[in-house]
């Protein structure tokens, strides 16, 4: 209780002091609107084909049917496609923020020869269009002899520029004076980062987590292309053996598979944001 | 080439003694290429090495099947009089101003109504909604709106028809409304990121800073040109650049629910690599295309991080 | 049922109870087919296997997760007559034709190769002039006795095309599998309800207009028909009803801006204009649409059925030739199998593609409900096609007797998406026709 008085005091910041509820208003309106779309899906998701899109929209269903999420179940190998995709993501997101923060710490915090040149070459990573690299990768996976592995879909993502790119602007700005004191008690750069610079970028790295999950979970371009066998099949390409070869599938049970897609980013989120609130709280104590 | 400002490059050490000091810049620069190995062998492996050789490729005519031929500059000489490359660049252009501008100016201002004093539900509420969309994959965001934009049955063009729009265009596919529809499209499906992004750096800028700025008696305005944009200036720097290479490359949504038409209207850069690539099986001349697209990229970032020494602060 | 469902390893989910409606009108379709197949068949089977073969083959095909369950009994079936080849079905996902294709030749670009593919006609021509894929002419002449049963129950222009078009050499290079053609799909209800009589095999494009107006008249949401702009389920049919076609028998000169083809454009673009058919750009489920009563009509092949099934309006649903101008018409697409050029095992890929086309494995193709037309005429009169969808789906075999090839060229691709393209802003009224194809013709001819 104490910490959460604290925590709104030390969330008072920048615009305005009370409570606008004109503002507030136009926020929630706002959220709302953005939020239609995916009440749609849900809705139609719920309704048999030939009740579904329907004019005037069905905002409010008379009934519901959960036959549309059976069918997924029914098609395809629902848990297994979720397992899959839970531990490519969990790898890659572990791994990549690990990468990410080291390299990131490098080039925010120590001095080296070469250093903003090494940045400037990892930055240009982020330009190449994905496209020409496509056929070069693909051979280098099969030399690695990687072809229809989890390896070969985890490996190339360990690396997240755009992750080291994040953090290095983060880091920048910290004030130093938060590490001096680390530092006089004779602090290795392993302990500066772990216990200084770690704690004080939570919220960078909660949102840059999400940043990564997202794109694993979301991943289907190479998961699609290395993966041969059913049992390795990640959900987004589970998803689109639901529509058939000329378009056969069924729509709305296209949008069951869609929601449910979508849940388990929804708890990861509202987990990492609660992690986001929480360590704001810490470094606006501390600090 | 330095992208730090040059406050922080002498400081430290200037007191220390002489010996000492290089003993511990050693130790740091050690240090350094110690953490910056793992980025290092994979940056080599999975980046540069499919890098190098999409630039050999660029110099070959190759159909993916047969064997590729060597053909020198061919490829880039053909750039110069491809009408499609030429239309890709313009629409390209388009989109990436549309979504800087859009991608900053309301995602600074949802992030600052945001960052402010109240009830926890409510924020949270807000946060997870704007996000929202950044959570589903462009594939089915693509799906979802076009049923909504659909003539026949999408509500959007209902409420449109209802509210007295009668002629209300077929979004997608009307040669005047595809890119604005695009435009849009995507501004809902990622203001989420740098709306999350530049509200964790409002969330990093110390209290204090505001609190010491109050008993000084600076007004709001003055806090937030005096402290929130100095202190934003990193992560503004970052959502720019991050926002620039991403639009300049921006390839699914197009793909997805427009295919580059009507036209060429919605043809990007990228798009057009793409099927040059694998439409066309011109795989030498889509990586030349796309080596220009890197140069493009690569310059406008280059500049974009000279001019921030002049706004960029950093501590 | 349990009996189906156990079969289907692969991709479903072994040991779920919930069986969804589709599985049951599925199961209950070829139900006794499986058992007497599943069973039985293989051991006849294995007595005709004359020469036995070792090795792998991994087989490359674009398909859903119900199609591509399907395929655990059809190779342990070949495995009863060739029990030393093992064989890896690769079901590619993808979304479209071109999703497809953008995963299978990264794949063969990097130096992955399958042994035998399932390639749709847009790519056939495309494969044997790049070399991709093997001549069969040597296997066929060796295998002739063995053959001569498919070759007397294909409908022999499948043959005919495949050598034609699928090859610029002259030699064999596929095995014609499925196919689809175009009809006209209609509710009996619906024609009821508008007090139309229902249409005849030979009616023509103002009986069909008749038809179409009559029930578009009943209000602002009820539609006669849905033109689209896809190549190949309406602009096609379109034109070769009205003696045209997008490009020449040759496949060597685009004939999109001729007089007939302009005509055809006008007539599919009053249609939207009149608001017998909904406008283009969307995404109008017309299968769900009908089963409401509000839609008439729609082209489809063989792939509707398994979605009029989910709906629950087969018995309503009936199929009729297109309706003609100047004559019968009907564009055909249709699988082929080839022996990929870098196969390392041809013989035993060949002894696959042989399977593939023996009564037995396309019996099972068909029980499983597969979206196309099997090739036999057999198996077309079969049972197992017919039974449990809508009346009329022999006239898609049919259909093969006056059916023009889909034309393919090398870049059949980039011509295809210029035409859905163009089709889509003329039906959508945002050109005039005439213009249009004469830009279209224009694209084309560069494309040739």
């Amino acid at each position: 209780m104490a910490l959460d008085r604290q925590v709104r005091t030390a969330r008072w910041r920048g615009l305005r002091r009370t409570g606008d509820w004109t503002l507030d208003l136009f926020l929630v309106a706002l959220a709302l609107l953005i939020l239609t779309p995916f009440y749609w899906m849900l809705v139609n998701s719920l309704l048999p084909r030939a009740e579904a899109f329907s004019l005037p929209p069905v905002w409010i269903p008379s009934s519901i049917t959960l036959d549309n999420y059976v069918e997924v179940f029914d098609t395809l190998p629902f848990v297994r496609l979720v397992l899959n995709s839970l531990k490519l993501t969990v790898i890659i997101t572990a791994g990549a923020l690990i990468t990410s923060t080291l390299a990131a710490y490098a080039f925010a915090r120590l001095q080296f020869p070469g250093r903003d040149l090494l940045f400037i070459i990892l930055l240009s990573a982020l330009m190449v269009p994905q496209q020409v690299t496509v056929i070069p990768t693909f051979i280098l996976i099969r030399n690695l002899g990687l072809l229809d592995t989890h390896e070969a879909v985890y490996l190339p993502a360990l690396i997240n520029v755009f992750g080291t790119f994040l953090l290095r602007q983060f880091f920048l700005s910290i004030p130093r004076d938060l590490e001096d004191a680390a530092r006089i008690d004779g602090a290795g750069h392993l302990r500066i980062l772990w216990n200084v610079i770690v704690p004080l970028s939570a919220p960078a790295l909660s949102a840059l987590a999400i940043f990564i999950a997202l794109a694993a979970w979301n991943e289907f371009f190479w998961a699609n292309i290395f993966l041969t066998s059913p049992d390795k099949m990640t959900l987004p390409v589970g998803l689109v053996m639901l529509s058939g070869r000329f378009g056969t599938g069924s729509p709305v049970v296209t949008l069951a598979a869609l929601s449910m897609l979508v849940v388990p980013l929804l708890i990861l989120f509202a987990i990492a944001q609660r992690k986001i609130t929480e360590s704001v709280a810490m470094s606006g104590l501390k600090g | 080439m330095t992208v730090r400002s040059d406050i922080e490059t002498t400081a430290p050490a200037g007191e220390a003694r002489h010996g000492r000091a290089s003993t511990l810049r050693r130790r740091e620069a050690r240090a350094g290429y110690l953490f910056l190995t793992p980025t290092a062998i994979l940056f080599l492996v999975f980046i540069a090495g499919p890098l190098v050789g999409g630039i050999v490729l660029s110099l070959y005519s190759w159909d993916m099947f047969s064997s590729p031929e060597y053909i020198g500059i061919r490829n880039f000489e053909r750039l110069m009089d491809d009408p499609q490359a030429i239309a890709a660049i313009r629409n390209t252009f388009v989109f990436t101003f549309w979504s800087v501008v859009l991608h900053l100016v309301p995602g600074l201002l949802l992030a600052l109504a945001v960052n402010r004093a109240m009830a926890r539900p409510l924020d949270y509420f807000l946060r997870t909604s704007y996000f929202f969309p950044m959570l589903v994959s462009w594939a089915a965001v693509a799906l979802i709106w076009s049923y909504i934009l659909d003539p026949n049955f999408g509500f959007i063009t209902y409420y449109l028809k209802r509210l007295g729009f009668e002629d209300a265009p077929v979004f997608l596919i009307d040669p005047d409304w595809a890119m604005p529809a695009v435009i849009a499209v995507d501004f809902w499906k990622t203001i989420g990121f740098t709306f999350i992004i530049l509200l964790a750096g409002l969330q990093g800028i110390p209290t204090q800073l505001y609190e010491a700025a109050s008993v000084d008696g600076a007004g709001t305005l003055r806090r937030f040109w005096n402290i929130t944009i100095p202190m934003l200036s990193p992560t503004l720097f970052f959502a720019t650049v991050i926002t620039f290479i991403g639009a300049f490359q921006i390839f699914e949504p197009m793909y997805i629910m427009t295919r580059g038409g009507p036209g060429d209207r919605t043809l990007t850069i990228v798009m057009h690599v793409y099927e040059t690539g694998f439409r066309r099986f011109e795989m030498g001349y889509a990586s030349a295309l796309a080596l220009v697209v890197f140069v493009v990229i690569m310059i406008v970032t280059l500049l974009q991080v000279r001019l921030s020494r002049y706004w960029v602060f950093h501590e | 049922m349990s009996r189906t469902r156990a079969t289907r390893g692969g991709f479903v989910k072994p040991g779920t109870q919930q069986v969804s409606r589709r599985t049951i009108m599925k199961a209950a379709a070829g139900a006794s087919a499986i058992v007497a197949s599943g069973i039985a068949m293989p051991a006849v089977i294995s007595a005709k296997a004359a020469r036995q073969v070792s090795g792998s083959v991994t087989f490359v095909i674009w398909a859903d997760a119900v199609e591509s369950a399907s395929w655990d009994p059809i190779v342990a079936a070949f495995n009863e007559v060739q029990p030393d080849i093992s064989v890896e079905v690769q079901a590619v996902p993808a979304e479209s034709w071109a999703g497809f294709f953008d995963a299978v030749s990264t794949r063969i670009a990097g130096g992955q190769v399958p042994d035998v593919m399932r390639v749709a006609t847009e790519g056939q021509r495309l494969f044997a002039s790049r070399g991709l894929v093997h001549p069969l002419d040597e296997y066929i002449e060796r295998d002739a006795e063995e053959l001569q049963e498919f070759f007397d129950d294909v409908h022999p222009n499948l043959m005919e095309w495949t050598r034609t078009y699928s090859s610029t050499d002259g030699q064999t290079y596929y095995i014609p599998h499925g196919f689809n053609t175009m009809c006209m799909w209609y509710s009996t209800e619906v024609f009821a309800a508008a007090g139309v009589e229902e249409p005849t095999d030979t009616w023509t494009w103002d009986a069909f207009m008749a038809a179409a107006e009559a029930i578009g008249s009943a209000g602002d949401d009820t539609f006669g028909y849905h033109v689209t702009a896809s190549y190949f389920a309406s602009v096609m049919p379109w034109f070769l009803t009205n003696g045209t076609s997008t490009l020449n028998a040759e496949w060597t000169e685009s004939t999109v801006a001729e007089p007939a083809s302009i005509e055809s454009a006008t007539f599919m673009r009053s249609l939207v204009e009149s608001g017998i058919s909904p406008q283009p750009g969307g995404e109008f489920d017309a299968i769900a649409t009908m089963a409401n009563g509000k839609l008439g009509m729609f082209g489809g092949g063989r792939w509707p059925t398994a979605a009029v099934r989910e709906v629950e309006i087969t018995d309503s649903v009936k199929l009729v030739a297109w309706p003609q101008q100047a004559g019968q018409g009907s564009p055909v697409g249709w699988d082929g199998h080839p022996i990929m050029q870098a196969s390392e095992n041809k013989d035993a890929a060949w002894e696959f593609v042989k399977f593939l086309a023996s009564t037995d494995a396309q019996m099972l193709e068909v029980e499983q409900g597969g979206p196309t037309v099997p090739p036999r005429r057999s198996l077309a009169n079969s049972d197992a096609f017919i039974a449990n969808a809508p009346e009329g789906m022999i006239k898609l075999y049919d259909a093969l007797d006056y059916a023009t090839p889909i034309p393919s060229p090398d870049r059949g691709n980039i011509i295809e998406q210029d035409i859905i393209d163009t089709f889509t802003q003329i039906l959508a009224g945002n050109v005039d026709p005439e213009e249009a194809l004469q830009q279209l013709d224009q694209q084309i001819e560069s494309n040739l």
